[in-house]
C-alpha cells in the first residue's frame, strides 16, 4: 500500500468524509450538466445565428447575383430592339432605369458573396473576375447603345455594328459572368449547408452528452441518498429527492429544447431557405429566358440559337420532355391544367422523367399552407408567359416584326406584363417560404430563449437542494 | 475542313459525380478512396484523347488531374478511364468511375441520376464541315443533308426537332469515326461542342480555318 492511499483511507473512513466526498461529487456533476447544457445550448443559439442571420441571408444575395446580371442583359437587348421608338411597352427610361437599378444590386450581392468567401482564394478570385466583366460589360453594352442611338436605327433593325458590339457584350454575359456567379451561388449554398450540417452535428453530440452527464448526475445523487438512508436510517431525504427529479427534469428539459431547436433550424433551411434560393434561380432563369425573345428579334442571324437557348432555359425552369417550343407550350399548358397533379413519371417503365426544373421539383416538395395556391398562380403566370411567346413567333413566321416587337415589349412591360406578372406571382410563392425561413429561426431562438436565464438558475436551485439536504446529517457531527 | 455557324446551344463540360447522400452513412465518400477513378473522354483531340502509348491526354484530364489533387489525391492515385457519351451515366451508377470530367449537358433528366458540380467550361454547339464544302454556313443549310454526331449526344435532335430541320443522322460510335466519315465524304458535317470540334480541326492537317 502507497503512503498517499494510506493517508486518504482515514479520510475517507468516517462517516462525515463520506458524506461529504458524495456531496461534492453529486455538485460537480450538476456543475458539469450545468456546462454540458450551456456549452449545447450556446452552439444550437450559434447555429440558428449563423443561418438566419449571417451565411444563410449572404447565401440568398448571392444567389440573386445571377438574377440582377441576367436583368442588366435584358434591359439592354429591350432597349436596343426598341430603337427610335422610347415608348414601346414601359419605355426606354424605364429600362435603363431597372438597367441601373439592376447594377447596383449586382455590386451588393458581390460584396456579400466577398465577405462570404474570405479567405477562399479560389471564390475570391471569382467574385474579382464577375467584377472585372462587369465593367467590361458595360463598356461593351454602352458602345453598343451609343452606336445604335448615333444611327437612329428604328425599332427591331439594329445597327450593324451596334449589334456587333451587343453580340460581344452578351457573350461576355452568358459565357463568364453568368456561370461564374451560378458557381458563386452554389458554392455559397454548399458553405450554409456544411455549416448547418456541422452545426447540428455539434448539438446532437452536445445532446447526448447533456443526457451522459445528466445520467450521471442522477445516479450521483441516487447514492448519496441511499448512504444517507443506510447510513442515518432515515426514510427519504426530501431536498435530495427534489435535487434528483431537477436533474431528471433539467436533463430532459434541455435534450428536448434542443431536439426542438434542431428541428425548427432543419426547417428554416430546407423548407425556407434551399426552397427560397430555388425559386430566386427559378426567377433568375426566367430572367434570361424572356430576354432571348428579345435577342431572337434583334439579331435575326442568330435567331435559330436564341430560339433554342429560350427552350433551353424554359426547361430548367419547368422540365417536361419537349423537342422544340410547340411540343413545349402543350406541356406547360398541361402541367399547369393539372395542378396540383403532375404529369408524368406515373409508370416507372416509361421514359417520362417527370415534372422536374426548378418549379416541377418545388411542386412535388411537401406543401405548406397556401402554397399550393401560390404555386398554381406561378405556374398559370408561366403558361400565360408562353402564349405570348408562341404568339411572339408566329408573328415573326408571318413575317410581321412590327407586331412581334409589339408582343415582346407587352411581355415586358413593368406595368402589366406577362413577366413581371410571372415574377409577382414567383415573389408571392418566394414569400411563403422566406416566411417559413424566418419563423423557424424565430421558433429555435425561442425554445432556447428561456434557459438563458433558466438554465443559471436552475443549477443554482440544484446545488442549494443538495446543500440543505446533507446539511443537517453533517450538523450531527459538528 | 472548317466551323460554320452553328446552333449555339449552350453545352457545358461538366463535372458529374453520382448522386449519394454520404450522411446516411452506408456509402463511401468520394473523399476516403485509395485511388479515385475518373472517367474522361478518350476520342477527343485536345480535351481527351487516348495516344498511342494508351496515355489519356487532353484539358479534361488535366481539370480531372487538378479536381482530384483538390480532393486530396496525387497523380499516382488516380486513375483515368476512357468513357464515351453513351455509357456516362451507367459507368456513373454502377460506380466503376466515381467522378466523370468531360463534355456533360447538364439536362433535367440526367439530373434526376447524376450530379452535376457546376459548369468549368460554357462550349456552345456547332458544325464541322469539309474546307471545300461551299453549301453549308448556317444550320439551314443542313436541310437534306447527312450529319453525323456521336452516339447518346443530343446534338442532332436540337436541329431536327428543335429547329425542324431534316437531314440524314448518323450515329457514330465515336467522334473519331465521324471526323472519319466527313473526311471520306460519307457525311456533309457533323455536329457537337465547339471545343471538340476545334480539336478536330487543330489536329487535321487539312484544316483551312474556321
Amino acid at each position: 500500500m502507497t503512503a498517499p492511499r494510506a493517508g486518504a483511507r482515514p479520510l475517507l473512513n468516517s462517516t462525515p468524509a463520506r458524506v461529504w466526498a458524495l456531496t461534492v461529487l453529486c455538485a460537480a456533476a450538476i456543475a458539469g450538466l450545468f456546462a454540458s447544457s450551456h456549452t449545447a445550448l450556446t452552439q444550437a443559439r450559434e447555429g440558428l445565428d449563423v443561418l438566419g442571420r449571417d451565411a444563410g441571408p449572404r447565401a440568398m444575395a448571392t444567389t440573386e447575383l445571377y438574377l440582377d446580371l441576367a436583368d442588366m442583359d435584358a434591359r439592354m437587348a429591350d432597349v436596343l430592339l426598341m430603337g427610335t421608338d422610347h415608348d414601346l411597352g414601359s419605355g426606354r427610361a424605364d429600362a435603363l432605369e431597372r438597367f441601373e437599378a439592376s447594377r447596383v444590386r449586382a455590386n451588393g450581392a458581390l460584396l456579400q458573396a466577398a465577405s462570404l468567401t474570405e479567405g477562399d482564394s479560389v471564390e475570391e478570385r471569382n467574385v474579382e473576375a464577375v467584377l472585372d466583366g462587369m465593367g467590361a460589360y458595360e463598356r461593351l453594352a454602352s458602345r453598343s447603345l451609343l452606336l445604335n442611338d448615333q444611327t437612329g436605327a428604328p425599332p427591331g433593325r439594329l445597327d450593324e455594328d451596334a449589334l456587333e458590339e451587343y453580340r460581344r457584350a452578351t457573350q461576355l454575359m452568358h459565357t463568364e459572368l453568368l456561370p461564374k456567379a451560378f458557381n458563386l451561388g452554389l458554392d455559397s449554398s454548399a458553405i450554409v449547408r456544411q455549416n448547418h450540417e456541422e452545426g447540428q452535428r455539434a448539438v446532437v453530440r452536445g445532446l447526448l452528452s447533456v443526457g451522459a452527464v445528466g445520467a450521471a448526475a442522477t445516479a450521483a445523487l441516487v447514492a448519496l441518498q441511499l448512504y444517507l438512508r443506510v447510513r442515518f436510517r432515515r426514510r427519504f431525504n426530501l431536498f435530495l429527492l427534489g435535487a434528483t427529479l431537477g436533474v431528471a427534469a433539467l436533463t430532459v428539459g434541455v435534450v428536448l429544447t434542443l431536439q426542438v431547436s434542431i428541428g425548427h433550424q432543419h426547417d428554416a433551411k430546407e423548407q425556407g431557405l434551399d426552397a427560397a434560393m430555388a425559386l430566386a434561380r427559378a426567377g433568375a432563369i426566367a430572367t434570361d429566358m424572356q430576354a432571348d425573345q428579345s435577342r431572337y428579334l434583334g439579331d435575326p442571324e442568330l435567331a435559330d440559337s436564341y430560339q433554342q437557348v429560350y427552350l433551353e432555359r424554359a426547361q430548367q425552369v419547368l422540365f417536361r420532355p419537349a423537342e422544340n417550343l410547340d411540343q413545349y407550350y402543350t406541356a406547360v399548358d398541361e402541367v399547369a391544367a393539372a395542378y396540383p397533379d403532375l404529369p408524368g413519371a406515373q409508370d416507372p417503365d416509361d421514359d417520362d422523367p417527370g415534372t422536374l426544373g426548378f418549379l416541377g421539383e418545388r411542386a412535388q416538395e411537401s406543401l405548406l399552407p397556401g402554397q399550393e395556391d401560390a404555386l398554381a398562380e406561378v405556374l398559370r403566370t408561366y403558361g400565360r408567359l408562353h402564349a405570348q411567346d408562341r404568339e411572339l413567333r408566329a408573328a415573326v413566321q408571318e413575317g410581321d416584326l412590327v407586331a412581334a416587337i409589339g408582343t415582346r415589349m407587352a411581355v415586358a412591360d413593368s406595368r402589366d406584363g406577362a413577366f413581371p406578372a410571372y415574377v409577382a406571382a414567383l415573389d408571392g410563392l418566394s414569400d411563403l417560404h422566406r416566411g417559413v425561413f424566418t419563423e423557424g429561426i424565430a421558433r429555435g431562438d425561442r425554445v432556447l430563449e428561456p434557459w438563458r436565464w433558466g438554465l443559471p438558475a436552475f443549477a443554482l436551485v440544484l446545488l442549494a437542494l443538495v446543500g440543505f439536504g446533507v446539511r443537517s446529517r453533517l450538523a450531527e457531527y459538528r | 475542313m472548317r466551323l460554320t455557324t452553328g446552333p449555339a446551344a449552350a453545352a457545358a463540360l461538366v463535372l458529374a459525380l453520382t448522386g449519394c447522400a454520404s450522411a446516411l452513412g452506408d456509402e463511401t465518400s468520394v473523399l476516403d478512396l485509395a485511388t479515385i477513378t475518373v472517367g474522361v473522354k478518350y476520342d477527343q483531340p485536345g480535351t481527351g484523347l487516348r495516344g498511342p502509348d494508351g496515355e489519356l491526354t487532353g484539358f479534361d484530364v488535366d481539370v480531372a488531374h487538378d479536381i482530384a489533387e483538390r480532393l486530396g489525391y496525387p497523380p499516382d492515385r488516380v486513375e483515368l478511364v476512357g468513357v464515351t457519351s453513351a455509357e456516362r451515366e451507367d459507368l456513373l451508377i454502377s460506380g466503376e468511375v466515381d467522378i466523370v470530367v468531360a463534355t456533360y449537358s447538364i439536362t433535367q433528366a440526367r439530373k434526376t441520376q447524376v450530379t452535376f458540380a457546376g459548369p468549368y467550361y460554357v462550349a456552345q454547339q456547332d458544325l464541322l464541315v469539309r474546307a471545300e464544302e461551299t453549301h453549308i454556313d448556317d444550320v439551314r443549310d443542313l436541310e437534306g443533308r447527312r450529319l453525323c454526331q456521336g452516339r447518346g449526344s443530343n446534338s442532332a435532335r436540337r436541329i431536327t426537332e428543335g429547329l425542324g430541320i431534316e437531314v440524314e443522322q448518323t450515329d457514330a460510335p465515336s467522334y473519331g469515326d465521324c471526323v472519319d466519315a466527313l473526311r471520306d465524304g460519307e457525311v456533309d458535317a457533323m455536329s457537337t461542342d465547339n471545343l471538340i470540334l476545334a480539336g478536330f480541326l487543330a489536329r487535321d492537317p487539312d484544316a483551312s480555318g474556321w
